[in-house]
């Protein structure tokens, strides 16, 4: 059997200079292919977990981590950053730092260019990933006349012509539009579908958090409070909200109803939703009670 | 973040490979060295380095700001040099306490296209070089890629810092700051509530490129791959001749002659 993407195990981190740690007794894995939404509060420690798995932190940041810290089987703490480096992409939340040249197909060479591939592998690539996300048509456009949306599909694309293993998107929406937004989040659902990637991706848009993860995290105060896939999540509405997090609205439906008696499960999909609501007000049902 | 000072073109400046445009700055910049005691012997270079931004495609806007800080910077340049040269040559007029000769008109003259035809040079340069060309061409003259880079980055960081100061400027004038009162001192200490937050902000800019580069595996390989490259051709052998022919001429004659 493989090894698994990410391996954590009682990870504590810090930044050089803070005193307490960001993130506090961490334990998690990830299977292959898995998408996992972390969700939570600000300054809870996500972001800080996305630069531990990708080995910035402590090798890039100065900064503590303690724990084990295994990416693609490889420690990261004993062997380096150098040792992942391709096998882990980061898209981060500001579009507009993260176009750096003057053309499209500029932004999705530099990587493989970094890594020192070959000329033609990297022209593949760039027209692999210009394919996948739907950038056909925008290879020679100035990335700084695109959109919030486009820019992060251009970063995303960045990224992938590295052609990683695992990718981890932080907050890839936070600055951007409605549109931008769907446009940011159709993407991950295509590369979802089309690729073997793992996928961890920090979020807040729940609805589209349970329609897309195998599993969900929450994070509060450095620590990870709920873990499992998106029912068991947001079965436990009280803890859910406690933590800061929103429950998809249709969940939200199911809490109260369950409050006013009728023992429903929690749906958390609007298609789940349809079906348990349409069992409950179904006129039998009513005839029954 | 690397945009700087290029704008797209297809000029013959555009076009040619960016190391014999390297070469032609720095003859640019020996020639305006070699004359720079005779204002009459660099005028020619002056000459060919505005000639170049037309070929270059220049914009007026840029163009105009050159020339206006220029005309700015002559004045200062004609005061300074032309009272220091004062009882040197022939006087020509007198204004007040200030002598001019033909000297000092000279040497100002000379003093002030010295630091003129490189200034434009650079921008011409920097204006038709795509930076990603810019960085290739410094490789290949040995410097390290992670220094060209890091070079490239900190000229494109200029009109962003720009940007980001009249961003903050506008944020506190919302918030009240008067920037446009009191005499000159006071106004300076004005400044300060722009230059922490830009100061902060820029850093956060930094901080933030940095981690997209390491996530890019930025300086990973030894020998690094260009997709995009430049290609010598006939052009910039003539270049780069023409260029060598002409100002290693004035250079000669600033010299010796």
């Amino acid at each position: 059997m493989g090894a698994l993407p990410v391996e954590l195990e009682n990870v504590y981190a810090k930044y050089a200079g803070s005193e307490d740690w960001i993130i506090e007794d961490v334990t998690l894995k990830v299977d292959r292919g898995e998408m996992v939404v972390i969700m939570g509060p600000s300054g809870c420690g996500k972001s800080t977990l996305i630069n531990v798995i990708g080995g910035l932190i402590p090798h890039i940041v100065a900064g503590v981590v303690k724990g084990k810290v295994k990416v693609e089987g490889i420690d990261i703490l004993k062997e380096g950053y150098r040792a992942i480096v391709g096998k882990v992409g980061i898209v981060y939340q500001n579009p507009e730092i993260q176009v750096i040249t003057r053309s499209v197909s500029e932004e999705l060479a530099m990587a493989p260019e970094n890594l020192g591939l070959p000329r033609d592998e990297i022209i593949e690539r760039v027209n692999w990933a210009l394919e996948i996300l739907g950038l056909r048509g925008y290879e020679k456009r100035d990335p700084q006349t695109l959109s919030g949306g486009e820019k992060q599909l251009v970063a995303i694309a960045s990224v992938l012509t590295m052609q990683p293993r695992i990718l981890m998107l932080d907050e890839p929406t936070s600055m951007l539009d409605h549109e931008g937004t769907k446009m940011v989040l159709n993407a991950i659902n295509n590369l979802r579908e089309n690729t073997e990637m793992t996928v961890i991706v920090v979020e807040h848009r729940v609805e589209w958090a349970v329609e897309v993860a195998d599993k969900i995290i929450v994070m509060d105060q450095g620590r990870i409070v709920l873990e499992g896939s998106p029912a068991e999540v947001f079965s436990r509405g009280e803890e859910v909200k406690k933590f800061g997090v929103r429950p998809p609205s249709v969940s939200e439906v199911a809490y109260e109803l369950r409050a006013r008696g009728l023992d429903i499960p929690v749906p958390v999909r609007l298609s789940e939703a349809y079906k348990v609501l349409s069992e409950v007000f179904s006129v039998d049902r009513i005839k029954e009670r | 973040m690397l945009a700087g000072l290029y704008r797209e073109g297809d000029t013959v400046f555009h076009r040619l490979d960016p190391r014999p445009k390297l070469a032609w700055t720095l003859l640019v910049l020996a020639a305006s060295m070699a004359t720079q005691f005779n204002g009459l012997k660099s005028f020619p270079v002056f000459v060919s380095v505005v000639l170049s931004l037309a070929l270059a495609g220049i914009g007026v806007k840029i163009a105009f700001l050159l020339i206006f800080n220029a005309s700015i910077f002559l004045l200062v340049t004609l005061l300074i040099w032309v009272s220091m040269y004062s009882g040197a040559g022939v006087v020509l007029a007198k204004l007040g306490w200030l002598t001019i000769t033909d000297v000092g008109l000279l040497v100002a003259l000379g003093k002030f296209f010295l630091i003129m035809n490189p200034v434009i040079a650079f921008v011409v340069f920097f204006a038709s070089t795509k930076p990603s060309h810019i960085i290739w061409a410094f490789q290949k003259i040995g410097v390290p890629y992670k220094l060209a880079f890091s070079f490239v980055v900190a000229l494109g960081l200029l009109p962003s810092i720009i940007k980001n100061a009249g961003d903050v400027i506008d944020v506190q004038k919302a918030r009240g700051l008067a920037l446009d009162r009191g005499n000159i001192f006071e106004r300076i200490r004005r400044y300060a509530p722009i230059l922490i937050p830009l100061i902060s902000r820029m850093m956060s800019d930094v901080w933030d490129l940095s981690m997209v580069l390491a996530s890019r595996g930025f300086g990973y390989a030894k020998k690094r791959t260009f997709v995009d490259t430049p290609s010598w051709g006939r052009l910039d052998t003539l270049f780069l001749l023409l260029s060598i022919a002409f100002y290693g001429g004035i250079a000669v004659w600033g010299l010796y002659l």
